[in-house]
């Protein structure tokens, strides 16, 4: 399972992408449908299942604010 | 052509600043709205931006919100924070993209304007100046960093010292600061600083930035609405900054623009110790009334940029007149010799007026980092040739 981690705007999602990557978690900017259950649309980084804790607290140290998280099935 | 018109924009621009907006031209979609490369493009070339801004004067990316130019950025603070029935305090040297959005909410909204006088020889006068005109109620001040006529640099973080209240905001047009001298946000105590993309940093025309102290980032009103690409549905702009003031598409390729001078930006080296050998040149010069400058020629003189910070009071911008000659008809017969001054009211009759000059105006003299002491002394025989 991946989760996507719904962020306010395509510039936190940059920013928060940049921060994991250099923590070594990998990321990709989504529009995914699924941010729908969050926002009614926007922008989400999703992350593999085993990131997700540490990813969330990365972005939590960093001030980023996390506005929800979404469990999708690996590639969708 | 010899080119001292650096204050109305910086010329010339890069090669590289051309190149990446052809490039954006030919990849970029409209940002912040979808999942196609083009888009992404777009996204990344205004995050890069943004980041280069924050870099540059002490912010972070999403406090950096991109404009097309300092005045819509002066005109998104302002309008955006100031207090309906409140009182605001401003300076007499103040360009018209702060004194027209102040009259306009003075005759709609009824604010109190008012103006403190700047000191052009003591800095200590000016901030006790501002200090008293805040008093207890002004809740809000907008000032210049810099005057776009004479140069003279406002005192700004000892401004800010003395006055502490913590609901009082400090908004800063830094349009003839910004590439000129070192600035991070929270040392010079603003709250907002607005700037031009295109003239100390040499970015394209279309291109300015609202940027905010990330300690005390303030709430603002919305100017426009419209698009965000984020959170449709709602019937109101996102609360989100930078999205929540940057509605409908923006100036993409003026951006990537902006983006390479800030990546190859360098503080100018020679501006200001020309400025002092001009300065010098023309106080000699029979016939020529200089205006607002250092008496004494060696107050602008730096070692290295590193000092400009403390040190600089002048900003590289001369105004004079010569005597029997209309400011208008002066600029003309330099531009016919191919030497690109600016004359008349420069946009700020508040400053004209206290220089004394609001009924003859003024030429200006404004050097940039591509000026040479070649291009001074050919402005100077121009000038002698000029009966």
């Amino acid at each position: 399972m991946d989760w996507i981690l719904v962020l306010s705007s395509v510039t936190y999602a940059l920013e928060a992408q940049e921060l994991l990557e250099k923590h070594h978690i990998r990321s990709v900017i989504t529009r995914s449908a699924a941010i729908r259950k969050v926002r009614s649309c926007g922008y989400g980084l999703r992350v593999g299942g085993p990131n997700r804790s540490r990813a969330e607290a990365l972005l939590r140290d960093a001030g980023i604010q996390v506005l929800g998280t979404v469990e999708i099935r690996a590639g969708r | 052509m010899i080119y001292l018109d650096n204050a109305a924009t910086g010329f010339p621009k890069s090669d590289a600043v051309l190149r990446a907006m052809q490039e954006a031209f030919v990849s970029c979609g409209n940002p912040g709205r979808s999942s196609h490369a083009p888009a992404r493009n777009s996204d990344r070339i205004l995050f890069r931006c943004r980041q280069l801004l924050a870099e540059r004067f002490g912010s972070t990316p999403e406090n950096v919100i991109l404009t097309k130019n300092a005045t819509e950025a002066l005109n998104i603070a302002i309008k955006g924070l100031y207090r309906p029935g409140g009182e605001v305090l401003t300076s007499t040297l103040e360009h018209n993209a702060v004194m027209r959005p102040l009259h306009a909410l003075r005759a709609a909204q009824g604010i109190t304007l008012k103006q403190f006088r700047v000191d052009l020889t003591e800095d200590a006068v000016t901030v006790e100046n501002f200090r008293i005109a805040a008093g207890e109620r002004a809740d809000m001040a907008v000032v210049t960093h810099a005057s776009n006529v004479c140069g003279r640099v406002l005192p700004i973080p000892e401004m800010r010292k003395a006055v502490r209240r913590e609901d009082f905001l400090l908004i800063v047009d830094g349009s003839q600061t910004a590439g000129h001298l070192p600035i991070d946000i929270r040392t010079l105590g603003a709250d907002v600083l607005c700037l031009p993309g295109h003239k100390g940093l040499y970015g394209p025309m279309g291109t300015g930035a609202l940027i905010c102290n990330p300690d005390r980032v303030p709430y603002f009103r919305t100017l426009i609405e419209g698009g965000s690409g984020i959170d449709s549905r709602a019937s109101g702009m996102p609360e989100v900054l930078p999205e929540r003031l940057e509605a409908g598409t923006p100036n993409v390729y003026g951006i990537a623009g902006l983006a390479a001078a800030l990546a190859e930006f360098r503080f100018p080296e020679r501006e200001h110790l020309l400025y002092r050998q001009l300065l010098r040149e023309l106080r000699q010069f029979p016939g020529i009334r200089l205006y607002g400058q250092p008496a004494d020629p060696s107050c602008v003189s730096i070692a290295s940029v590193a000092s400009v910070a403390s040190d600089a009071r002048y900003m590289p911008v001369l105004l004079f007149n010569r005597e029997g000659t209309d400011c208008e008809t002066l600029g003309e017969l330099l531009a016919e010799k191919d030497i690109a001054v600016r004359a008349g009211l420069h946009c700020a009759p508040a400053a004209h007026r206290a220089l004394g000059t609001l009924e003859s105006g003024g030429v200006r003299v404004s050097l940039g980092r591509a000026t040479t002491e070649a291009d001074l002394y050919a402005f100077l025989e121009a000038m002698r040739s000029i009966r």
